[in-house]
């Protein structure tokens, strides 16, 4: 199925996903037993242009309260890019989160969802038979609904289910009405709603980067009430 | 009198000391019930002391008994002026009476083998030597130059070990009122290290496993072995899972 003119084969990329261990953290370069794993989809789509800069600082905010935190040695962090094509990076210590930023095109919400879902499942059934205890949250940050997926938003509820069933904690940040119904339609157990500004984006990462760290300390995962406020 | 002190010159290796709930206690909701801690003394007499409780499952809440011997024994050994080991052993028998005193005040023998039976383990490394007593059973692990080897203690004929609790439950078999510490004596010149591990370390032993075990004693990876533990009852969950007893040591 194509869509504007738009080779899929030629938009989707993951990286990370064929060789696990060399893409994501090494087991043997685990601090401890318990791994939080933390997916987190970043909307690079062209409506947040006006918030390029204020994204650069709220990411680089996120990352350093979580290196700042006890939690830090057992956050792993993967980051994904959602835009005209998908990005998803490797699970890797928070310290060496990217923080940089930059608005292209369109919003491929589902697909960076479904991509998501398979490589977070596949390093958890890894990371499990390596003897690792391993919790996950699956969180989102977009303002808008999809654009321009080849998936349905059909199937990426059935793969947001399937994280929920597992008791893996979906997490969806709208900043903005518009990404609100989306996030109800796909089956987001945990949404905050934030106005589109710079002090709302700065809460937005605030809230998130709290609710990592309490998520982290607890021993259950907090899959109906992840939002730290 | 004379003393004679011997320096060893082995690079000073830190101490590891894990606890990880066996299998069959998650599966069946029974708490962990070895205790234990590891602590440097500030008077270097001894340099570190490691105890061990290994609590009976039978015991249906020896836990208690043990956690609470750690923790006072613990408090009294960092106030303490430096002490030879026997002294050790005897602060040891005062804080179990201690702690049966509080818990079992009547000596109510039902009461007495519902919290009072647990394996006690101590190591004291001194500066030429370490000292091992041991009231129960339990494993000592030798590290020197042939590597890490790890040997059962104090497993009797009829596998009960003898608990320091039969002083005072004269009516069960395996009584002995004149129930001791079993001592060990190991000097470095002989010894890269000496660690004590509650019985439930040697489900390991004779496995395949065995030598990855011990090369991650020697390498002290704690999150390692703490993995391998995890990795090794998920890929037996089917059978209960593999180290089915608590699993603690301390080298």
């Amino acid at each position: 199925m194509r869509r504007n003119n738009m080779s899929y084969d030629d938009e989707i990329k993951i990286d990370g996903l064929d060789e696990i261990d060399a893409q994501n953290t090494p087991v043997d370069e685990l601090e401890t037993e318990d791994v939080n794993l933390f997916f987190l989809g970043i909307d690079e789509s062209s409506s947040m242009t006006p918030y390029q800069a204020s994204m650069i600082k709220q990411l680089d905010a996120f990352k350093r309260a979580i290196v700042n935190s006890k939690e830090a040695p057992k956050i792993l962090l993967a980051r994904a890019n959602f835009s005209d094509k998908v990005d998803i990076g490797g699970y890797k210590k928070i310290d060496e989160m990217d923080t940089s930023y930059r608005v292209i095109n369109m919003t491929i919400l589902y697909d960076t969802i479904i991509a998501g879902t398979d490589a977070l499942l596949r390093y958890m059934d890894y990371l499990k038979q390596q003897g690792v205890r391993v919790k996950a949250v699956f969180a989102i940050f977009s303002d808008g609904a999809d654009t321009a997926s080849m998936h349905t938003c059909h199937v990426a509820k059935d793969y947001i289910d399937k994280l929920n069933a597992k008791e893996i904690v979906t997490a969806f940040v709208s900043f903005g009405q518009d990404g609100m119904r989306e996030a109800n339609d796909l089956g987001f157990k945990n949404v905050l709603e934030v106005g589109r500004t710079d002090s709302e984006l700065r809460r937005a990462f605030n809230t998130l980067s709290k609710s990592a760290i309490s998520n982290s300390k607890s021993v259950v995962s907090k899959t109906a009430d992840f939002f730290e406020q | 009198m004379i003393y004679f002190i011997f320096f060893s010159d082995k690079k000073k290796r830190f101490t590891m000391f894990i606890s990880k709930m066996g299998s069959y206690h998650a599966e069946y909701g029974i708490n962990n019930q070895d205790a234990g801690f590891s602590i440097e003394l500030p008077n270097g007499c001894p340099d570190r002391i490691s105890v061990i409780l290994d609590g009976c499952s039978d015991g249906e809440k020896s836990e208690i008994g043990a956690g609470m011997f750690a923790r006072i024994f613990e408090n009294k050994l960092k106030r303490a002026d430096a002490m030879i080991f026997d002294n050790i052993v005897n602060i040891a028998s005062d804080v179990f009476a201690t702690v049966k005193n509080l818990l079992v005040p009547d000596d109510d023998p039902v009461m007495l083998e519902k919290y009072m039976l647990f394996t006690i383990m101590i190591l004291a490394e001194y500066k030429a030597a370490w000292h091992i007593a041991i009231c129960g059973d339990g494993c000592i692990i030798y590290e020197c130059n042939k590597g890490v080897e790890i040997f059962p203690v104090n497993v009797t004929a009829s596998n009960t070990p003898n608990y320091l609790a039969y002083r005072y439950i004269p009516a069960l078999f395996n009584t002995n009122p004149f129930i001791a510490f079993t001592k060990y004596y190991y000097l470095k010149k002989y010894y890269d290290s000496i660690g004590i591990g509650s019985d439930g370390v040697l489900a390991i032993a004779g496995n395949d496993n065995e030598n990855i075990f011990k090369d991650l004693i020697l390498n002290r990876n704690e999150p390692g072995i703490k993995r391998f533990i995890n990795k090794l009852n998920y890929e037996n969950r089917e059978r209960g899972g593999f180290f089915k007893d608590d699993v603690t040591l301390a080298i």
